[in-house]
């Protein structure tokens, strides 16, 4: 199947977020699996659903922030809106496996 | 979504809270107070007040102010008194230091100072409360470790109008049967509801989430953890009711304090058990140097609670002394240095490289900081620890003064390395140029995501 433009910036997007780097636990918020859900709808307007590892982290904000900005500088993107949601919690078991593996 | 915000004031408490430390240890290593002295002579209770409300105090105030929020979910309620309360503490304490050397005849220094310093310790212990209570009132609902804070601030309150009687006996203007009592059987209570209602569970109840979020731990809402809250709410009350006995009644109330210390030991065991558990389950294979470093202070925690109980049973009045170092410095105080080796960092991080997050590579919590270089000072610390609580019982003031001066240099390092953590000095070399910030008075920016 050929990749649409959505899931092309929906790609992108997920490369660029590779670089919000958790603080405490060091590793992409990607693999960590802390985004939820990318949603890429007309005119390049964006939905990022994410958590955090600890409910109420003071990094919480920033972490936000930092989606915000690493998503709109991708190119077609031309709004998001971050939703921070902890239902479901983050659980260790959403990491990749090569990251868990050096946990 | 409420979200927590970053603590201004917080690294102002820790900074008074170290120099508070460094002083008590200096005026150990050089024969002032127990053992060189009675454990009831004024220089005496000028170290053990420097360190119970100058060090651990101003600590746990300030590692609230930052943390209450993230347990609870809410931010901070009145975010503008922490500067209030650290001033009325401050100068309430200096007051109160400077009222007990007046017992000695210091300067000719009138003994009112023990009755107004305690006043002001006792206003600004008040505020602390009342803006932590509000703040744990305005959470949706609250988890356990919370309730073990919220205990901890209703001691607080008790061990601080406790003590400003005690301060106005000591002045002399409270006497009669009532005085003679409460300096008898009051000193006890006074002292465990301060470092065992107040501080033992504050930290409790701070250790439980930050444990459960260091290691990647899932939190501990079991049986245990209910048995740690409930039986420390039993000993609690327990206390409360032998000083009601001593209130109306003049006298001691022995089957009180045997329940009491019987709970006491319960919630403790329950504690470790439970702290135990999480360690076990938890998903980061290798330990941090400050959660390695935990591991240290929680055992001086089970050693304090075994030498009290030693000390109880026997009536010796060295392992007493002991129990109650091992307590104050080795868990109380080795778990705020531990801890204080992990917050610094992170807050700094907070303030110089969270902001960038998403727009540039940032380093990690872990990158601020040297593990290498500041471990032999926790090994350093937590060994005097051992060597002048060994000193204390066997009566040796030489070797408590050696061990003494020793942990005063671990902690001069570790204040090094907090330092070198604030300074960026640690870094790699990829972020060596980044603005530094101000040492000690952070400028955050306010955040309020609604």
């Amino acid at each position: 199947m050929m990749p649409t433009p959505k899931m092309e910036i929906e790609a992108d997007i997920r490369a660029a977020l590779r670089s919000v780097i958790d603080p405490e636990l060091g590793h992409n918020i990607i693999d960590l699996g802390m985004v939820y859900d990318v949603d890429v709808q007309d005119a390049g307007v964006v939905g990022v659903v994410m958590t955090t590892t600890a409910r109420f982290c003071p990094a919480s904000a920033f972490l936000q922030e930092a989606v915000a900005a690493a998503a709109g500088a991708v190119t077609g993107v031309t709004r998001v809106d971050v939703e921070l949601t902890y239902d479901p919690p983050w659980t260790p078991d959403r990491m990749a496996p090569e990251i868990a593996v050096r946990f | 979504m409420q979200m927590a915000t970053i603590s201004r004031w917080t690294l102002a408490y820790f900074s008074g809270a170290l120099v508070a430390l460094v002083s008590a240890l200096a005026l150990m290593a050089l024969g002032l107070g127990y053992p060189s002295e009675g454990l009831m002579e004024p220089r005496t209770l000028v170290v053990v007040h420097l360190i119970t409300i100058g060090w651990l105090s101003l600590l746990m105030l300030g590692a609230l102010m930052q943390f209450l929020p993230v347990l609870v979910g809410r931010e901070l309620v009145w975010p503008k008194l922490p500067p209030v309360i650290l001033a009325l503490i401050l100068s309430g304490l200096a007051l109160l230091l400077c009222g007990f050397l007046a017992l000695d005849g210091w300067h000719n220094a009138p003994v009112e100072f023990l009755t107004l310093g305690g006043l002001l310790l006792l206003a600004g212990f008040c505020v602390a409360a009342v803006m932590l209570f509000a703040t744990l009132l305005s959470a949706r609902s609250l988890p356990l470790p919370a309730g073990f804070v919220a205990l901890g601030l209703l001691s607080l309150l008790v061990a601080a109008t406790l003590g400003e009687t005690l301060a106005s006996v000591l002045a002399g203007l409270v006497g009669g049967n009532f005085s003679v009592a409460l300096v008898m059987h009051g000193v006890g209570l006074h002292a465990a509801f301060g470092l065992g209602g107040w501080l033992t569970l504050a930290a409790m109840g701070v250790s439980y989430r930050l444990v459960s979020m260091f290691l990647v731990a899932p939190e501990r809402k079991g049986v245990l953890t209910r048995m740690a809250f409930w039986s420390a709410t039993i000993a609690l009350g327990g206390l409360a009711g032998v000083l009601m006995i001593l209130i109306a009644t003049n006298a001691s109330w022995s089957l009180g304090l045997a329940l009491t210390g019987l709970a006491a030991a319960l919630a403790i065991g329950a504690y470790l058990a439970d702290i135990a558990g999480l360690y076990r389950t938890r998903r980061r294979a290798r330990l941090e140097l400050h959660m390695a470093g935990a591991v240290a202070g929680m055992a001086m925690l089970g050693l304090g609670a075994g030498l009290l109980a030693w000390a109880l049973w026997t009536g010796s009045q060295p392992v007493l002394a002991a129990a109650i170092h091992v307590l104050a410095l080795g868990w109380l105080g080795g778990l705020g240095l531990v801890m204080l080796y992990k917050i610094v960092a992170f807050l700094t991080w907070l303030e110089c490289f969270a902001p960038h997050m998403g727009r540039m590579i940032t380093p990690r919590v872990q990158d601020l900081v040297c593990e290498r270089r500041a471990a032999p000072f926790f090994i350093l610390y937590f060994a005097a620890e051992l060597a002048g609580a060994t000193a204390i019982v066997f009566g040796s003031d030489v070797v408590f003064r050696i061990a003494t001066a020793l942990q005063l240099l671990g902690v001069m390092m570790l204040i090094h390395q907090y330092v070198r953590a604030r300074r960026l000095a640690d870094l790699p070399e990829a972020w060596m140029d980044h603005p530094k910030p101000r040492l000690i008075l952070p400028a955050t920016r306010q955040r309020s995501v609604a």
